[in-house]
């Protein structure tokens, strides 16, 4: 009796010792040690071409880095993650960029992924028997809050003359906004790539964020970094920064093979990816700093939408735009391009 | 001698509560903290007022504490309303129990979040989805504790009943029903905390109403100030309700405890 008691605890501490130094042992290697930990999302863009194929495990392992990549489904996500200080480069849209900036979070921007045009845009369901803005009165509208695509429908919706509660406006994930499209649930959706080209198959773009931008909303997906991270790790930051202008210069000199990068990464079709990549106006380095980090565009951009927040009543107070002028790293961009 | 204990024990009550309260006060006034990862006791209180004033995205705050209470109460009334009588009817006939039992114990420990989707995607993303889930979450605990009530009677209750004539119908209502309702208790309170834990997972998928929805949204703007006020009203809102059938309790079912 007592012997078999005794053989039991044995077993019983064995598993759990087992369980412990398995945990150990992983939370070691994936913490601290030389890892960059990049937030990311899935999309048809430069960090999809760069994730794809392998641009990162490449030029941060030369440096003696390892690189853990997490997915998000939306920025603000994403955002939570950059203040808790989980993640050292993040992938996030202007709004969220901004809303962050406006509540403390320590980053830099760094890059500016592409521009919104088609690939984020306003689909209306066939049924739904909407042919302008201003006929989505008390319709069902869906889009991820606190994102790009939020700001450019509540600014389209303002523009045609609509209030916000003047529709049913429905804060849903891009894979939830399909699942209700394809139900019916919903009548019009505010979302971007890859998931708004699954709603077109019975519906219709009634508005993009080209369009927006064009309005004066521009929208755009950014590159962040800690400042704490970067501080520490300048060389990284410019690593980070040569492997996304590879993937844009691979997207000019050879879109078919940028497109089946993005194919093979996001399990689409080559012409799906070709597609929904024209829905963006890609910019390399040079491009970039020249039209939107040299001249104060981009901290211009992200103090408007700071603005639109606290109208919202998302952020209880406004940065000064020099605060933003702060934030849009141009230096390291021009040390990149070796001004 | 008793009265003594509990008197010290309600006073250590209220110690620990300021003791929190005051190293809350400390640590975010005056350690390094982020306003948006650890909000001040004062930031929280002016969160609360201004909701109260001006409400939060186009609905009061009683509107959302109202819209979420609609929810978890529907869902409770319905899951008291099957539950009781098919854990009773389980506990009674080894027929039913058979084939009710697998079934309830094999969804029981599955994490709402994994069938969320699935009971959108079947029953739509307005209110009847997030009804769903929360009467999933509220008939396991009711149902469990009905069918051990009854399990766990005395047979010579049963039996004493049958020397004494009744029949079967008189020795449900008067034997099996009174020596349960004291479980049947037990197990409401379990589901009633059930259901609320489950409240933010069903108000996560297109709501726009709703306490829980309110802690998703202001945390997706970083508003940690408003999350914490809201975790505070819904744990004040769980001890009111808890205490609620508590009181309930007391007046049906004052055998509870005793023999």
């Amino acid at each position: 009796m007592n012997f078999k008691r005794i053989v039991a605890a044995i077993v019983c501490l064995t598993i759990v010792c087992a369980l412990f130094t398995g945990c150990g042992s992983t939370a070691a290697s994936s913490s601290g040690e030389n890892t960059v930990v990049i937030g990311t999302q899935e999309m048809p863009n430069s960090e999809g071409i760069a994730k794809s194929l392998g641009y990162f495990e490449e030029a941060f392992g030369k440096a003696g880095w390892k690189v853990s990549l997490v997915s998000f489904s939306s920025g603000a996500k994403v955002n939570a993650a950059l203040l808790s200080g989980d993640i050292d480069f993040a992938l996030i849209g202007t709004c969220p960029v901004s809303n962050g900036l406006s509540s403390g979070i320590d980053c830099k921007v760094i890059w500016i992924h592409e521009i919104l045009g088609s690939a984020e845009s306003l689909a209306v369901k066939n049924s739904a028997n909407v042919t302008s803005v201003a006929d989505l009165k008390g319709k069902k509208i869906a889009t991820p809050f606190a994102s790009t695509a939020h700001y450019s429908v509540i600014k389209a919706l303002q523009e045609a003359g609509l209030a916000e509660t003047d529709v049913d406006l429905l804060d849903m994930q891009p894979a939830e906004i399909f699942a209700a499209w394809e139900r019916g649930d919903i009548d019009a959706a505010y979302v971007w790539e890859p998931t708004l080209s699954q709603l077109l198959g019975d519906g219709t773009i009634l508005l993009t964020s080209g369009d927006m931008a064009k309005a004066g909303y521009m929208t755009a997906d950014l590159e962040v970094v800690r400042t704490e991270f970067a501080e520490e790790h300048p060389d990284l930051v410019q690593i980070y920064l040569s492997c996304l202008d590879k993937a844009v210069q691979l997207y000019k000199d050879d879109p078919d093979a940028a497109q089946q990068a993005i194919a093979d990464g996001l399990e689409i079709s080559k012409e799906d990816a070709a597609n929904q990549m024209s829905g963006y106006e890609w910019l390399t380095a040079a491009e970039q700093y020249d039209q939107y980090f040299s001249n104060g565009e981009l901290a211009k951009t992200l103090y408007s939408t700071a603005s639109f927040l606290l109208d919202q009543g998302s952020i209880q107070k406004l940065p000064e735009q020099s605060a933003f002028d702060a934030a849009v790293d141009s230096a390291s961009m021009a040390k990149y391009l070796g001004k | 001698m008793k009265d003594d204990k509990k008197r010290l024990g309600n006073a250590l009550t209220i110690a620990t509560v300021l003791v929190i309260f005051a190293v809350w006060y400390l640590v975010t006034n005056y350690g390094n903290v982020k306003q948006s990862l650890f909000p001040t006791p004062q930031s929280v209180w002016a969160a609360f007022i201004s909701i109260c004033e001006n409400g939060y995205k186009n609905y009061t705050l009683l509107e959302h504490i109202g819209a979420s209470m609609s929810r978890l109460l529907s869902a409770f009334a319905l899951s008291i309303i099957t539950a009781v009588p098919l854990g009773l009817a389980s506990g009674c006939s080894p027929l039913v129990r058979g084939v009710l039992d697998t079934f309830v114990e094999f969804y029981r420990p599955l994490p709402p979040l994994a069938y969320y989707t699935l009971l959108v995607l079947w029953f739509g993303i307005g209110n009847e989805s997030k009804i769903i889930l929360l009467y999933l979450a509220c008939f396991a605990p009711i149902y469990i504790s009905c069918v051990s009530a009854v399990m766990r009677i005395p047979p010579n209750y049963l039996s004493c009943a049958a020397a004494l004539g009744a029949n079967k119908r008189q020795r449900f209502l008067h034997v099996v029903l009174p020596a349960c309702l004291p479980d049947i208790f037990v197990g409401t309170k379990t589901a009633i905390g059930v259901g609320y834990t489950t409240l933010v997972a069903a108000e996560m998928v297109a709501a726009k109403t709703g306490i829980g929805w309110m802690v998703l949204d202001a945390s997706n703007y970083l508003r940690s100030d408003i999350v914490f006020c809201i975790i505070i009203i819904m744990g004040l809102t769980g001890i009111l309700i808890d205490l609620g059938l508590r009181l309930l309790e007391k007046r049906l079912v004052p055998w509870s405890g005793k023999e």
